[in-house]
């Protein structure tokens, strides 16, 4: 895919992002942005912090030169502002009427002690946040956005770290109440109470990932596995007889000592076919009889991924400044209406300052050169 | 001023066919805030969710899962076997009559299709229809047809090849982090086509890739490689660039800090006491010399530069280590935090039921469950001041709501209902 020159139909063009996030937070901007928003970076003199997050550019340590930048500011335009001169602040309140959202990643109450808070903006706006929870960021600000469709009435969305980070849990928070325990760490192996089991497998040329269970969730899975065992002789007898549908793993390990055995005995079994054969070797026939195994790619591995490429996933962004095109990741989501584009590369510091101070917000070009010259932009 | 009502998904309807994690998470953002959901399972073929624990009582049962019940909540259940014809005659009588706004499904791309309910059929039922579709690699493509979990797309994804030390396996990460990428993204894409819709009149079908999706969270890795020709390997708790960036070791005594010390369970006390401890700055580093009293050691020129810091880490760690474990894992905590070194205690699930910052935001909910009883629900990962939204039903039983669906929804006749049994359409649990 190669940068479309035209603007087309995007389901939030309409709307304006003020993102004045940092780090990974920089996640709900871009999303906003890859949907069509139009998402400027509000940043310091100097240019954001994020910008000296690596990896960069041939490793040269320069505020244009972040590869996180390009990342995750990719569709976004750029601004400096000094928020912490009374000139500044007067031209972010300029700009935030123009805005649907505000978004920052502050400590609590920077924003409020600055006079632009939320109370300061009545706008939609919130704190706190890294790549999970620039994700709930966003996905919360839309569900106000919507609300505010309604309504016509903003409100703040707050996003904790910690919260956003314990969803990923998937659901072990309950173990203590519920089976009097934790869940630990146990490297390859899971330890979810009673049920402990293998998730990675080492093979002949690296590891897989690997779900070696019956039942709903993996019955066919261990049918096919075990047939395929048995095609090269290595499927056990008591492996071939058993009805896969009905040896719901957990159920059998919630028996105890002699569940437990069965349920390593069959993993043991399955490990040791998984060591006969290559990661490529197995994720073929994962992908034709859905066998529920995948390689643990590399980085190199997912550019090189046939399937990717299918989907013609990467899109080719030419950098005038490094006169080089670079691969970045598409859409992360197909849309068929109003499909996720790439339209520009992550901005320069202060790139559209005339664009949006002089052309936008209608400053004359003589007061964007006093307040360049007074520091403020 | 609270202004609560009107809850922000107030009268979208949602006909929801996933299952597992990454569908049921996306459309219950929708049902805590005012959607009406209708979620469709089967007893013949349930929801695989269902057999996973943590379990009411630790006992294995298909309503006890409290895993899929922290995904279901707020929705109603329809218990249909759509290996039956008129079950998917029912869906469309559903989709024309009760006019849903977004259909969600997970399954592989086949299955919508084989029961002509796939997008291109459904258009032709509700030409505005918002479908949401998402599996492990996308509705298109050589791999398509593949079936999996979020263990699955998380490795290929590149999680698990980075996860864990770089002299052992890959420990990958705990669970199926994928199902917890996906989900936020996916609902922003859904309000953006409601919007759009909102707009144009316009429906459409999103197809939503785990693998794709999830890849975008190592999109710096995946730059890094295509412009530097660097592979990033697992490296422990160590960072790229950044040192001292680890996990210390802590001295036991003084971890009661975070809570009354009964509440704190027998796992809980042999899972270690350690801080996580991340210097990404000189500011950092000198503050961090500071807290521990400036030993001679910190003078050492090996680690007056990061990059000195970094190519003698073992060694820092080790001498920062014989710091840490003079002090208890909240004291180390604190003590750093209070000169803004970004520092955290290691948490055990236990420990987040005492941790005083959850408590205060209300974290943890309790709701009744008409066969458990009370079950804990993780809480909300985002707050909204004024829409704050709801739990307002815990996870319903397969088919719970049959009869209320399709006699008060859809107005169908006792004996239409009646007929749906007998002819063994209906399910529940």
């Amino acid at each position: 895919m190669t940068l479309e020159s035209e603007e087309t139909d995007s389901a939030m063009g309409p709307y304006r992002v003020l993102d004045l996030t940092e780090g990974g937070f920089n996640w709900s901007g871009k999303v906003l942005a890859d949907l069509g928003a139009d998402v400027i970076k509000v940043e310091p003199l100097s240019g954001s912090a994020t910008r000296l997050r690596g990896p960069f550019y041939k490793d040269e340590v320069h505020p244009e030169r972040s590869l996180f930048w390009y990342a995750y500011c990719i569709n976004k335009r750029g601004i400096t502002l000094d928020l912490e001169s009374p000139d500044g602040q007067q031209l972010f309140r300029k700009l935030a009427a123009t805005a649907d959202f505000v978004m920052e990643s502050f400590p609590p109450g920077y924003m409020d002690n600055l006079g632009i808070g939320y109370k300061d903006l009545s706008r939609i706006s919130f704190p706190q946040a890294e790549l999970h929870a620039g994700a709930q960021a966003a996905a919360g600000a839309m569900v106000a956005f919507w609300r505010c469709q309604k309504t016509g009435a903003g409100q703040q969305v707050d996003v904790s770290m910690q919260e956003a980070i314990i969803w990923c849990l998937m659901g072990a928070t309950s173990f203590p109440p519920l089976h009097d325990i934790n869940a630990e760490r146990a490297g390859a192996y899971r330890k979810m109470g009673f049920l402990v089991y293998r998730g990675v497998y080492p093979c002949t040329d690296g590891y897989i990932s690997a779900l070696v269970i019956g039942g709903v969730l993996g019955g066919n899975s261990m049918r096919a596995l075990v047939r395929w065992m048995d095609e090269e002789g290595m499927a056990p007898d008591f492996m071939k007889e058993r009805d896969w549908y009905n040896w719901d793993t957990a159920a059998v390990a919630a028996q105890g000592e002699d569940g437990m055995k069965d349920v390593e005995a069959v993993q043991k079994s399955a490990g040791d076919f998984f060591a006969s054969k290559t990661k490529a070797e197995l994720y073929e026939r994962a992908v034709t009889d859905r066998i529920l195994i995948a390689p643990c790619n590399t980085v190199q591995d997912i550019w090189e991924s046939p399937q990717l490429k299918a989907r013609e996933f990467w899109v080719e962004v030419y950098h005038p400044e490094l006169d080089v095109p670079i691969h970045y990741m598409g859409p992360y989501i197909g849309m068929s209406k109003t499909p996720i584009r790439v339209r520009r590369r992550a901005p320069l510091i202060g790139e559209h300052n005339e664009d949006i101070y002089v052309r936008e917000l209608g400053l004359t070009k003589e007061r964007l050169e006093e307040l360049k010259k007074a520091g403020v932009v | 001023m609270a202004l609560a009502e009107p809850m922000a998904f107030e009268g979208i309807k949602v006909l929801d066919f996933t299952w597992i994690a990454v569908g049921p998470i996306t459309t219950k953002y929708l049902a805590d805030h005012g959607a009406t959901v209708i979620r469709v399972e089967s007893v013949t073929r349930p929801d695989g969710a269902r057999t996973l624990p943590p379990f009411k009582d630790a006992q294995p049962g298909i309503n006890r899962s409290q895993l899929s019940a922290n995904y279901n909540t707020s929705k109603y259940g329809l218990g249909l076997n759509m290996t039956k014809p008129q079950a998917r005659e029912l869906v469309k009588r559903i989709i024309t009559q009760w006019q849903p706004d977004i259909i969600a499904e997970s399954f592989t791309p086949n299955a919508m299709r084989n029961w002509g309910l796939d997008y291109q059929n459904v258009k032709e039922l509700k030409p505005d229809i918002i479908y949401l579709s998402t599996c492990q690699q996308g509705q298109t493509g050589p791999h398509a047809s593949y079936g999996g979990y979020g263990p699955l797309a998380a490795a290929l994804s590149g999680f698990y090849n980075i996860t864990g030390w770089p002299d052992r396996e890959p420990a990958g990460p705990y669970g199926a982090y994928s199902d917890f990428i996906n989900p936020p993204n996916a609902l922003t894409a859904i309000v953006a086509a409601l919007e759009y819709r909102r707009r144009t009149s316009e429906g459409q079908h999103l197809d939503l890739s785990q693998y794709e999706c999830g890849a975008h969270y190592l999109a710096p890795a995946v730059l890094d490689f295509l412009v530097n020709n660097r592979i990033l390997e697992r490296k422990g708790n160590q960072h790229v660039e950044y040192a001292p960036h680890g996990v210390y070791p802590c001295q036991e005594a003084g971890i009661s800090s975070a809570g009354s010390e009964p509440a704190r369970s027998e796992a809980a006390r042999s899972g270690g006491h350690w801080c996580a401890i991340a210097v990404t700055s000189e500011r950092d580093w000198g503050a961090l010399c500071g807290v521990i009293g400036n030993p001679p050691w910190v003078q050492d020129a090996r680690f007056s530069t990061l990059a000195g810091r970094k190519e003698n880490e073992e060694d820092l760690n080790r001498l920062l280590g014989e710091w840490t474990i003079q002090h208890g894992a909240h004291e180390v905590m604190r003590l750093l935090q209070e000169s803004g070194v970004p520092a955290g205690v290691v948490q055990s699930q236990s420990d987040l039921w005492v941790d005083p910052q959850l408590e205060q935001r209300g974290f943890f909910q309790w709701l009744d469950h008409p066969e458990c009883g009370p079950m804990p629900y993780d809480g909300f990962q985002f707050q909204l001041s004024d829409s704050p939204g709801k739990m307002r039903m815990p996870h319903a039983l397969i088919g719970e709501h049959n009869e209320l669906i399709l006699k008060d929804f859809m107005g169908l006749s006792d004996d239409e209902v009646a007929d749906l049994v007998i002819e063994e359409v209906l399910e529940s649990s």
